[in-house]
């Protein structure tokens, strides 16, 4: 029996084409795809394996995050995820990476548990540091960029292994621990249309953060979000032969991109 | 006490050159800075250290250090951070400083910056860019001054320092308590590819393939390109999921990012995934078959043919042109 926590994050999707707000310190969100981010879905996943893997145990899926977040988690649910915990909040909108953190902390204290998966970074603000933070107040290891882990049969330690320059770094933890994912080697499942439904009457714990007893988020530090500068356009090397094509653009990257 | 801490990292006992990226940033702000090593046997790497022009090269060397461990890493680091009270704390974000740096910073009650890709200051005040929404937009922070700064530096955009041998830095080595049972989980193996190539986020040019590529055995013409530019050689998702090349060669959102100078996407349409991945390089070229393959809409020169006949031909060319 392993009982395993999935932090995961609802965010616009990978396709949405994301504006900066008037005020520069947000995204306009109206008319944008959420999803849930990949790299949280890939801890799904890993849970969802071991769990199945180990015969028996249990998934809960935890977010924290503005009304929208539920489908995420209904989402998690189809996926096969046992039950959620939803701190809904809309002052959770972009809050920021330290404060997420010490509210997942808080939500997860009172909770029994082996193992702690989510992804390494949300693909929204790209912050890379909510496993680390939450590992530290709960003070448990933590390995981030994990692509596989491997359980003991006895239940008491891990192996993970993590992506690094040029090749792989495996570490060997004791439970419980923080794992935060990046790509693994199993694509997460898309949720089928009965467990889709199965899905809808699954239980979701809901709470605020004044019943959590954490106080507001701070404002943000960001001064200005803004579009990166259109790129210039693309010039197409021509040519008669695909020789032609070559040497004109060898000359392109020689005389105006100063190259070679 | 130097206003900036720099967390260097090595690799096979040499600075690898996303902290000399640090040292010259911090250089560049005309700020005070100290570089600071964690491991076991560390003398050479001082030395190789010391003509950095730092304040001071701190030393943290223990056995207990000679696996990576984030419990026992960030434990050194904490302590000497709390020492020495710097403002901001610089790394690389590696594998090694975005593992670590946040997990010091959550120790100490700081803030995180995570591969920015600029770092500036204003008199006292420091101000940070970085890529959010997979490069979709670039937020700016100010930093508050009253907290402890951690800023990581996206490797490859910023200018790496150059050594001085005729300048040395005090080098001191600071005894640190690492309790045993602090460490509960360690790296217990490390493999690295043998590989003729440079690594992918520090290569100064990349060379991509991608589906175009029809199939793993004819991805040795990217590899041939590679290999004439002293290019790291990346792929696409869809390649890396064909199985037709490992992860660690994928570029973009659940790869690897890379900001080389030069950029080479063959036989790749340009989906937005991989569009997360190399967008901030410098020159981008494009060659693809398909004249509205999306590449084309990021790329500063392409060529619109196949690849099967550019790639051969760019590649004889180049290597003449380097002859």
């Amino acid at each position: 029996m392993v009982d395993i926590l999935v932090c995961i994050k609802f965010v616009p999707d990978t396709t949405a084409i994301v504006r900066p707000r008037a005020d520069g310190r947000g995204i306009d969100t109206s008319g944008i795809k959420f999803s849930i981010s990949p790299y949280d879905e890939f801890a799904i996943e890993e849970a969802l394996l071991l769990r199945d893997g180990l015969k028996g145990g249990k998934v809960t899926v935890i977010t924290a995050g503005p009304p929208r977040s539920e489908e995420g988690l209904r989402t998690a649910l189809a996926m096969g995820a046992d039950s959620a915990i939803f701190v809904k909040d809309p002052a959770l909108e972009n809050a920021d990476p330290g404060y997420e953190s010490k509210v997942l902390a808080q939500v997860i204290k009172g909770l029994k548990f082996d193992l702690i998966f989510m992804g390494k970074q949300a693909i929204d603000d790209d912050a890379a540091q909510v496993p680390q933070f939450l590992s530290v107040h709960l003070n448990l290891p933590c390995v981030t960029m994990a692509r596989k882990i491997e359980v003991s049969p006895d239940m008491k330690s891990i192996k993970v292994t993590r992506l690094i320059e040029g090749g792989e770094e495996v570490h060997q933890s004791a439970l419980p621990m923080v794992v935060a994912f990046g790509k693994t080697e199993h694509t997460p499942r898309l949720p089928t249309l009965p467990n889709i439904m199965k899905a809808k009457t699954k239980p979701i714990t809901v709470m605020t953060l004044g019943q959590l007893g954490v106080s507001p988020p701070p404002a943000s530090r960001i001064i200005s979000m803004v579009s990166p500068p259109p790129r210039k356009g693309v010039k197409l090397a021509e040519g008669d032969t695909p020789e032609a094509k070559v040497d004109n653009l060898i000359r392109m990257l020689r005389e105006e991109a100063k190259l070679f | 006490m130097a206003e900036i801490l720099i967390i260097g990292e090595s690799r096979d006992g040499k600075l690898v050159k996303s902290t000399k990226e640090c040292i010259n940033r911090a250089k560049d702000l005309g700020k005070g800075y100290s570089i600071l090593l964690l491991g076991s046997g560390l003398s050479t790497l001082a030395e190789e250290t010391s003509h950095f022009g730092a304040e001071r090269v701190l030393c943290v060397d223990s056995p207990l250090l000679g696996a990576y461990s984030c419990e026992g890493f960030a434990h050194a680091a904490s302590t000497v951070i709390s020492q020495e009270k710097p403002k901001v704390v610089l790394a690389g974000a590696t594998s090694f400083g975005k593992d670590l740096v946040p997990r010091v910073a959550a120790g100490l009650n700081g803030c995180v910056y995570t591969e920015c890709t600029s770092f500036d200051s204003e008199g006292d005040s420091f101000r940070v860019t970085r890529p959010v929404y997979a490069g979709k937009l670039y937020a700016t922070y100010t930093l508050d001054p009253g907290v402890l700064n951690f800023i990581t530096l996206r490797p490859n955009a910023f200018i790496p320092a150059h050594p001085d041998p005729s300048k040395r830095s005090e080098i001191l080595n600071i005894p640190v308590d690492i309790p045993m049972n602090l460490l509960r989980c360690k790296a217990i193996e490390v493999r690295r590819e043998k590989k003729e190539t440079p690594e992918l986020t520090e290569a100064e040019v990349v060379v991509s393939g991608g589906r175009g590529m029809k199939g793993p055995e004819h991805l040795a013409l990217v590899m041939n390109l590679a290999k004439t530019l002293n290019a790291a050689v990346g792929a696409s998702r869809a390649v890396v999921d064909a199985g037709w090349i490992s992860q660690s060669y994928q570029v973009g959102q659940t790869g690897k990012v890379v900001s080389p100078k030069l950029y080479i996407a063959c036989g790749i349409s340009g989906a937005i995934q991989h569009l997360a991945g190399m967008r901030t390089s410098r020159v981008i070229v494009a060659i693809n078959k398909d004249p509205a393959a999306p590449i084309f809409k990021v790329a500063d020169y392409g060529i619109v043919g196949d690849v099967f006949q550019i790639l051969p031909i760019l590649t004889e060319k180049i290597k003449k042109l380097k002859e």
